[in-house]
């Protein structure tokens, strides 16, 4: 619990440099309650934080649409199968780097 | 944790936004190891049918991520050969702690990554600044991780002691370019699109170093430790990568969508433009 309160407090002394880049973090990791918890608090008034925080999870989202477009091939149906000749010259290649190993 | 804050400032829904796709892009590349037969590969048999069973079961999900970053078939050729002959290479050292599927992805990143590097090489781009800023932080935070645990979130963060390289914070840390209204309707099909296409636009011109960390962690949803495994990077090195990624992508996304522009012809003009600018005050 003192931890907890202490990570707040340490969150909000901090600089909004420090608040972006731990929002970032958020993005990959969870990161500790209180330091959560301070960052709560923190875009309650700052709205710079608060944006950064909204637009940074909003391009993940977006990259996340790239990376399943490209999996579930949304995009140009023409391009969703690798193209047979394109297929021919990579196992050529590969077989070529067989020959030469 | 605090994904449950109010999105009203900017009314594009990340969870709406990427929907089930995402969860199904996960789904599939997790999946795929499932797929994977223990014997098969260089070591059970020859290149050749290494090749070709990658081919089979990985060459169109594998064509389609490669030309979506290169958008030209010839050069997407190029990548994907590169790709197969480098996984034939190393795949004595593909430890399975990713699917197969995921591991040849990473490595069509770092060809990709190669790609635009040598098409900037060849436009005669000098090196970008950013690259040596980039190098030199990787080396702080080598340094800096060693010193620390890399598992408690270091909350001072990463390189507070850095120079400011976006130029959006002042000496104190403190906001002096604040993010601006983004104001995007998500669904809005054009308005996506337009996004979407800057963003695509934007991984382009990020340092090759940096665009690979974000196909791999944000576009293809792969978990951090993999990230970090594949890449051979500490969790702080991502983190860092990661965060100088977003933060340039943040801004040249703004940029193309015209966003900045209008910010600045606002700043100083008009009284809500100047209040803008203004530090918040804790």
């Amino acid at each position: 619990m003192i931890g907890y309160v202490r990570d707040i407090f340490r969150v909000l002394g901090m600089p909004c440099r420090s608040h972006t880049e731990l929002f970032s973090r958020q993005l990959d990791e969870p990161l500790a309650p209180g330091i959560a918890a301070g960052l709560r608090v923190h875009v309650l008034y700052c709205m710079g934080c608060k944006r950064f925080r909204v637009q940074i999870r909003a391009l993940r989202g977006l990259m996340n649409v790239i990376g399943s477009e490209a999996n579930a091939g949304m995009g140009s149906s023409s391009d969703q199968k690798m193209p047979l000749d394109v297929r021919a010259r990579v196992m050529r290649a590969a077989m070529t780097n067989e020959a030469n190993s | 944790m605090s994904s449950e804050q109010s999105h009203s400032e900017l009314p594009v829904d990340p969870e709406n936004i990427s929907g089930k796709s995402t969860n199904l892009a996960s789904e599939d590349l997790a999946g795929s190891s499932n797929d994977v037969s223990s014997d098969a590969g260089v070591q059970g048999g020859t290149q050749r049918q290494a090749a070709s069973r990658w081919l089979e079961e990985h060459g169109d999900i594998l064509w389609r991520f490669v030309l979506s970053r290169t958008r030209s078939r010839e050069a997407a050729e190029d990548v994907v050969q590169s790709t197969i002959l480098a996984a034939l290479q190393s795949y004595d050292k593909f430890d399975r702690a990713s699917s197969e599927r995921t591991w040849l992805l990473a490595i069509a990143t770092h060809k990709i990554a190669d790609h635009f590097r040598a098409v900037r090489r060849a436009r005669g781009e000098v090196e970008h600044v950013s690259d040596h800023i980039a190098e030199q932080t990787t080396a702080d935070n080598k340094a800096q991780s060693k010193d620390q645990p890399s598992e408690s979130p270091n909350a001072d963060g990463p390189y507070a002691h850095r120079p400011n390289v976006h130029g959006t914070h002042a000496a104190d840390g403190s906001w002096l370019k604040p993010p601006l209204k983004w104001g995007l309707d998500p669904s809005n099909a054009s308005e996506k699109a337009e996004m979407l296409s800057a963003l695509r636009a934007c991984i382009d011109e990020l340092t090759p170093a940096l665009a690979q960390t974000v196909l791999m962690r944000d576009v293809l949803d792969v978990p951090s430790d993999v990230v970090c495994k594949e890449l051979g990077l500490t969790p702080t090195n991502l983190w860092s990568r990661m965060h100088r990624a977003r933060v340039a992508l943040r801004q040249c996304v703004e940029a193309s969508m015209g966003i900045a522009t209008k910010g600045i012809a606002m700043k100083g003009l008009t009284k809500k433009g100047s209040e803008t600018n203004r530090k918040p005050t804790p």
